[in-house]
């Protein structure tokens, strides 16, 4: 049985990578792409090898697109980190919850300080006095 | 009777970790709907 040349193949699996978000030029599809295996043989194999660092691709990623599939990655994210801020925030007694509501700390942190170093919640929930989070204690 | 509050905040939902009296939960959840934009509080058993 005649499987589609390589070259026809790779031109198809640039396309199907663009509709997934995914830009082609960050993939090494000569490498990936067996010339004697059938086109969906080849798009399954590709896809497994990507599935495990899609996000890494995506992020760095430049396109406006992409950067929109990031974003979605991060807010799906963000939106863990904070359910768990927001548990252990209103978790403390009630007069603690309103006196740190009350005051301002020296730091805020804000969304992208939670996104490049999660473990600033850790030092949040230590030390409530030196830190507010934007939207749950400010 | 032990009691504890749900709340959701938009997207987020959260449920408080200790168990409470009625009246702390109920004063608590009261504190969250009157203070936190676009919440709502409940006080649940458990």
């Amino acid at each position: 049985m005649s499987v589609m040349p390589k070259g026809m193949q790779k031109m198809k699996l640039r396309d199907e990578l663009k509709r997934k978000g995914i830009s082609p030029d960050l993939v090494d599809l000569d490498a990936l792409i067996d010339a004697k295996l059938s086109y969906p043989e080849n798009i399954s194999n590709v896809m497994k090898k990507l599935g495990k660092n899609t996000k890494a691709i995506l992020k760095s990623s430049k396109t406006a697109s992409h950067r929109k599939a990031v974003n979605q990655l991060d807010s799906m994210e963000l939106s863990f980190e904070r359910e768990q801020a927001l548990t252990k925030h209103l978790s403390r007694p009630l007069k603690s919850i309103q006196m740190d509501d009350a005051r301002r700390a020296k730091t805020i942190i804000r969304d992208r300080d939670i996104i490049n170093n999660p473990n600033i919640l850790k030092r949040w929930f230590l030390y409530p006095n030196r830190y507010d989070i934007e939207g749950i204690d400010v | 009777m032990s009691y504890k509050v749900r709340a959701s905040f938009g997207k987020e939902r959260i449920t408080t970790q200790k168990p409470l009296s009625k009246v702390k939960a109920q004063k608590l959840a009261n504190y969250i709907n009157r203070r936190k934009p676009g919440a709502n509080a409940r006080v649940i058993q458990g």
